[in-house]
């Protein structure tokens, strides 16, 4: 599905930015006016010099900082307004995936990626890490979907960068999202595990038809899987057009002026 | 031919690698810091030469321990025994009275000032008071006996353990902790499935480190009647039944480095 199929973005998105802007508490303004939008299993790629605000429209996206100004829409629900229990249950329908795995070291595999499901679990009952059994089907069902059957009750600390990363794309898949967010998710691996692990990511997201945005710096890479690229310079948009529209001249100006 | 010549390579590495003479607030530090110490020496009667003098008498109170009299084994076997009791039933109830205190003392878990902060201060003061003093106490409170020493070590430790713990929860890697709140869990579901599981081998290693120090606590509680070894130790001292008290110190002895072996073989399995 590419970007110009969807003639009226807004309706048929299941994320939109309208005008968001952040700025941090020491006064740097890290986004200016960003719009986005993005439809279910769309694939958008997000590229741009460090410092541009990439991660920071991650975080905003998924809800993990609050806008300065503009609003994130998620399926027409604006994630600032939430509360508790209800801010709690938007968190969980975005996945997310960081670029350094953040799962719990000496907890197993299986462990990491039923964390997935805590949000739907009876809160006193979960503490003792008694889940439903539907849920734990859940979870295993979303380790074999990345290839961790041999893996399931290993520590995560164990495991190696692609295995971890792994784990942590079942575990963004076990919470049963409609958007997935992946910032840098594969910086920290080698260039032949990164390629394997983002196909991955993009075809469960295919499959399961998720608005899917990816914050990547491999631009090779981003053109290679992306519907979309989003160029992002200094907090602004700098250009959002269809993969096939973007050619060497386009990005070579959005990382002007950056060093090697 | 009249342009300076460019400094010589070796001119700039000798330069660079000579010895810097110490800033006069480093010299001042150091002459305070030995004058503080000689006054320190001086106010706690340090003096080579009674020691030196008093070396025969040393000699002559070792002496006459030996050889150990074997008629108290049976006591202070029994003794040691109690001790140890005391000192793991102490331990473990502070551990499990330490581990929510710390959550609630930590600014990290809890970042509410008006919940962490009247815990830490709490925390603080009950730490404040030695160990001896809470059996005196707790003496006065309930009577002589077991009671009142593993009352007094159950809550130095605590005290002690929750002001550890917070620490290692405050200085706890948060990226695991972000990215569960990012899904949605609870605060008390990510204490639960992500704090407490990193950091559990740290808390068991000093879990462990602190039942080695609470055994050599129980076995000195006793002096103030407080249960344990220690009555039968300053009885023997009193009646000045040398030989007994070393076959007591023999006992101590042997429980505290046989429990230090085995904490380190835990502690290494641990980590």
């Amino acid at each position: 599905m590419s970007a110009t199929a969807l003639h009226a973005a807004d309706t048929s998105a299941r994320l939109t930015a309208t005008a968001l802007s952040y700025r941090y508490p020491d006064g740097t303004q890290a986004l200016d006016d960003v719009g986005l939008a993005v439809a279910p299993g769309e694939i958008v790629a997000v590229l741009g010099p460090s410092g541009a605000g990439k991660s920071t429209l991650m975080r905003c996206l998924a809800g993990l900082h609050s806008p300065t100004s503009g609003t994130v829409w998620h399926d027409g629900t604006d994630l600032a307004r939430l509360r508790g229990v209800a801010r709690r249950r938007a968190l969980a329908r975005c996945g997310l995936v960081f670029q350094e795995f953040e799962l719990v070291g000496p907890a197993t595999a299986l462990s990491n990626v039923l964390i997935g499901r805590l949000v739907h679990q009876p809160p006193v009952v979960s503490l003792l890490h008694l889940v439903r059994r539907a849920d734990r089907e859940i979870a295993v069902g979303a380790l074999l979907r990345v290839g961790l059957e041999p893996q399931l009750r290993k520590r995560a600390d164990t495991l190696s960068g692609g295995q971890r990363q792994r784990v942590a794309i079942a575990r963004a898949l076990a919470q049963q999202p409609d958007v997935l967010l992946a910032d840098e998710p594969v910086a920290n691996l080698d260039p032949r595990t990164a390629a394997a692990v983002v196909d991955q990511v993009v075809a469960l997201a295919r499959e399961e038809n998720l608005a899917t945005v990816l914050n990547l710096h491999d631009t090779g890479l981003a053109t290679r899987i992306a519907d979309r690229i989003v160029g992002l310079r200094a907090g602004r948009l700098a250009f959002d057009k269809p993969v096939a529209e973007v050619d060497a001249a386009l990005l070579a100006e959005l990382y002007a002026g950056e060093e090697q | 031919m009249s342009a300076p010549a460019p400094p010589r390579p070796d001119d700039r590495v000798s330069a660079l690698s000579a010895i810097t003479r110490p800033r006069w607030t480093a010299v001042l530090g150091v002459v305070a810091g030995i004058a503080l110490l000689v006054l320190c020496a001086n106010a706690s009667r340090l003096s080579v030469a009674t020691v030196v003098a008093g070396l025969p008498n040393i000699a002559d109170f070792v002496g006459r321990m030996f050889p150990p009299d074997l008629s108290v084994l049976g006591t202070a076997v029994v003794l040691m025994g109690e001790t140890l009791a005391m000192a793991v039933t102490g331990t473990v109830i502070g551990v499990v009275i330490a581990v929510p205190t710390a959550l609630l003392a930590s600014r990290t878990v809890f970042p509410e000032r008006w919940l962490h902060y009247p815990v830490r201060t709490l925390v603080n003061v009950v730490r404040a008071i030695p160990e001896l003093m809470l059996a005196l106490l707790f003496v006065s409170a309930v009577g002589l006996g077991a009671l009142a020493g593993t009352l007094a070590i159950t809550i130095a430790t605590a005290a002690g353990m929750a002001r550890l713990f917070a620490d290692v929860f405050e200085s706890a890697d948060r990226r695991a902790w972000d990215a569960t709140a990012a899904t949605g869990a609870s605060r008390a579901q990510r204490i639960t499935w992500v704090l407490l599981p990193e950091n559990l081998p740290t808390l068991a290693s000093y879990t462990l480190l602190v039942l080695d120090s609470n055994v050599r606590a129980a076995s000195l509680l006793g002096l103030v009647g407080a249960g344990g070894i220690g009555i039968e130790l300053t009885t023997r001292l009193r009646l000045f039944e040398y030989q007994q008290v070393l076959t007591i110190v023999l006992v101590v002895l042997v429980v505290v480095l046989a429990l230090d072996r085995l904490g380190a073989l835990i502690r290494r399995r641990l980590v």
